[in-house]
């Protein structure tokens, strides 16, 4: 009998397939998957949308912490400052967590309601921040803090030594030397450009404020270098990959990681301050209103104050940071690189401007006129 | 039309509206707002198009300079292919045609990247010239110039270029070019009277594809391009920078009917196209 019923399989198959054996595998297959599913999202980790630089996402990577918290970092990186703004705005609130932008972007950011205040309670490590960082006047509105200060630069002049030799710049006006043209490269970073052009060709006394008549002298001056250079780069990573090729052997503006990123790429450049000087910035991280993770963003603001990732943004990225703990870790090269002892002197080479003013006023150029002032270069 | 070929048509449509014609609808009315502290709000104002057509007068002169050289030097380039597949090419016609075919394999940025290490200053074709001493040193004009956009274009777009116009050629018959040299018609003749005017379909279609697709790239000009702007390039900002919807629709409307113009300009011309 036994061999008379099971003497075919596709007896045994047929009679497995029925409706109702269907239906009832159906089903059982839906609650399982249902059930492993929520197995799955019990075990996930939680996703920290960023929006940030190229490499900031690292900082917050550095040790077990992520793992330690359940965290995963989702990043979006920019080519400019402004991205930040147009991605909240353009249906970000509500899905984006951290942003870092220059300090001089967050009193917008503020009237234009994007940030949530940081409760300092929730960033012990703030307390290790250097005051001349903590106190910056535009991360505080209405005596409520929006930005937690992790790393700090200066727009230096990029340029391969193997093509100056000993003779390296030291003037932005190297850059309109007969010899040098077609071989230097822009980013194309608006305030950043008119800020250090405004600094050569203006005899404005603070280069982010200037009147209609030095920001058009600015422009032009950026226009008349445009016409001797090679490159207008989207990104710093473009401009580092022009630089690695040998396209192009100075820039006008620049990055300190880019040393690193061109090094990647296997070719050495060097980084100065010329003598006219250039303008410092200071990278936040900043909470986006509504963000959908505010204790995780509270611990991750902490955490890129811990002198494991300040170190990290230090020695690796070869950027400033900020927590003296994290500075007394240092290495002796990557202390070298920036005169942590005596900020003074390195504001005689780069200044930390005000943002340009929001509106009209005083005779001086909104950031409005900037922009499209700007336009006025990319059109050229 | 009967109700149930109507009904079929529906999602069609649908779709095509949602995704389409309602977004440029949307776009069109915003054209006309003004953005005041990374807010959209509502107005009635020609200002953005007053912009558009003021500030940049040049980008659009080097666009569509650049896009009717390429349109133009695939449709050439296209004709010449396809005619040599169609008619002298026998049974490699199915291999030649498919030559074309398979650089669409690869993805458009490998083609960008892939001319970055031929046209660059230590590319292969700046080493090759060098080597061979026809030069003496690099020539940075092959790379970070408009002309580097225009190769990279041109090989980007012509298979869109070949493909119309090998299709138009396969309705002409070998007869009628027997039937043309027969009657003493050279070789420019026959192409003149029998080839051009059969493949005018294809030719136009050829254009439009290549023009429009070079009118709207953004990413070659940032690879290749060096210094140079495009009008894609300048649009593109207005909506991941600076928040500018309104300025980047109006740019995009003003764009899309230069754009018209050209494309009606080039089939009326191609119209006039009759045989002798």
């Amino acid at each position: 009998m036994t061999d008379n019923n099971n003497k075919s399989g596709l007896f045994v198959t047929r009679s497995f397939v029925s409706r109702r054996n269907m239906m009832k595998g159906m089903a059982a297959g839906t609650v399982g998957l249902a059930l492993s599913g929520a197995m799955a999202r019990a075990q996930s980790n939680t996703s920290i949308n960023m929006v940030c630089w190229q490499g900031y996402d690292d900082a917050f990577k550095v040790g077990s912490f992520l793992a330690d918290n359940n965290l995963e970092i989702n990043p979006t990186y920019i080519g400019s400052n402004d991205e930040i703004l147009t991605k909240i705005t353009a249906g970000g609130r509500g899905s984006i967590d951290i942003v870092t932008p220059y300090m001089g972007y967050v009193p917008l950011m503020v009237a234009a309601d994007m940030l949530e205040s940081i409760d300092e309670a929730g960033v012990p490590n703030l307390a290790n921040v250097l005051p001349v960082f903590r106190n910056d006047p535009n991360i505080m509105v209405d005596g409520k803090l929006y930005a937690a200060p992790f790393t700090w630069g200066a727009a230096p002049m990029l340029y391969d030594p193997a093509h100056f030799g000993d003779a390296i710049p030291t003037s932005w006006r190297d850059l309109e030397k007969p010899e040098l043209e077609g071989k230097f490269g822009f980013s194309d970073d608006p305030i950043g450009n008119i800020t250090i052009a405004a600094i050569v060709a203006t005899d404005a006394e603070v280069a982010t404020e200037l009147t209609e008549a030095q920001l058009k002298e600015a422009i032009d001056y950026l226009i008349m270098l445009k016409g001797k250079a090679r490159l207008v780069a989207t990104s710093w990573g473009e401009l580092a990959d022009a630089m690695a090729r040998g396209e192009i052997v100075a820039t006008f503006s620049g990055w300190e990681t880019m040393k690193k990123f061109v090094a990647d790429k296997g070719k050495q450049v060097e980084f100065t301050y010329p003598k006219e000087g250039t303008f410092a910035w200071l990278d936040n991280v900043c909470i986006v209103k509504d963000a959908p993770n505010l204790e995780a963003n509270l611990k991750m603001a902490n955490h890129v104050l811990s002198i494991e990732s300040q170190r990290m943004v230090g020695e690796e990225m070869l950027q400033g940071i900020v927590s003296q703990a994290a500075i007394d870790a240092l290495t002796p090269e990557a202390a070298a690189l920036y005169p942590y002892e005596n900020m003074e002197a390195f504001g005689a080479n780069a200044t930390f401007f005000p943002f340009p003013p929001l509106e009209d006023r005083d005779g001086l150029a909104s950031i409005g006129r900037w922009n499209e002032e700007y336009e006025r270069f990319k059109s050229a | 039309m009967n109700w149930k070929s109507r009904l079929l048509l529906a999602p069609a449509f649908g779709v095509f509206t949602l995704f389409f014609v309602a977004p440029v609808i949307y776009f069109f009315v915003l054209s006309f707002w003004r953005v005041r502290l990374y807010k959209l709000s509502p107005d009635f104002s020609w200002v953005n198009y007053a912009k558009a057509l003021e500030r940049y007068v040049p980008i659009y002169q080097l666009t569509f300079s650049v896009a009717l050289a390429v349109a133009l030097t695939c449709v050439m380039l296209g004709m010449l292919y396809a005619g040599f597949v169609r008619f002298k090419a026998g049974r490699w016609s199915v291999v030649l045609l498919f030559i074309p075919l398979m650089t669409l394999f690869g993805g458009y940025l490998v083609k960008i990247y892939a001319w970055k290490t031929i046209l660059g200053i230590n590319g292969i074709l700046n080493g090759a010239l060098l080597s061979t001493g026809l030069i003496d040193e690099p020539m940075t004009a092959l790379f970070y110039s408009p002309l580097a956009v225009a190769i990279t274009l041109v090989y980007f777009l012509l298979p869109f270029a070949i493909l119309p116009i090998y299709a138009s050629m396969r309705g002409i018959e070998d007869i009628e070019l027997d039937a043309a040299r027969d009657l003493g018609a050279g070789p420019l003749r026959r192409f003149s009277d029998i080839i051009v005017p059969r493949c005018r379909a294809g030719i136009v279609s050829a254009f439009i594809i290549c023009f429009l697709l070079t009118v709207g790239d953004y990413v070659t000009p940032i690879l290749v391009g060096g210094k140079i702007s495009m009008i894609g390039n300048m649009i593109t900002p207005q909506f991941g920078q600076k928040f500018d919807w309104p300025l980047g629709a109006a740019m995009s409307f003003v764009t899309l009917a230069i754009s018209v113009g050209f494309v009606a300009a080039f089939s009326i011309l191609i119209s006039f196209w009759r045989p002798r």
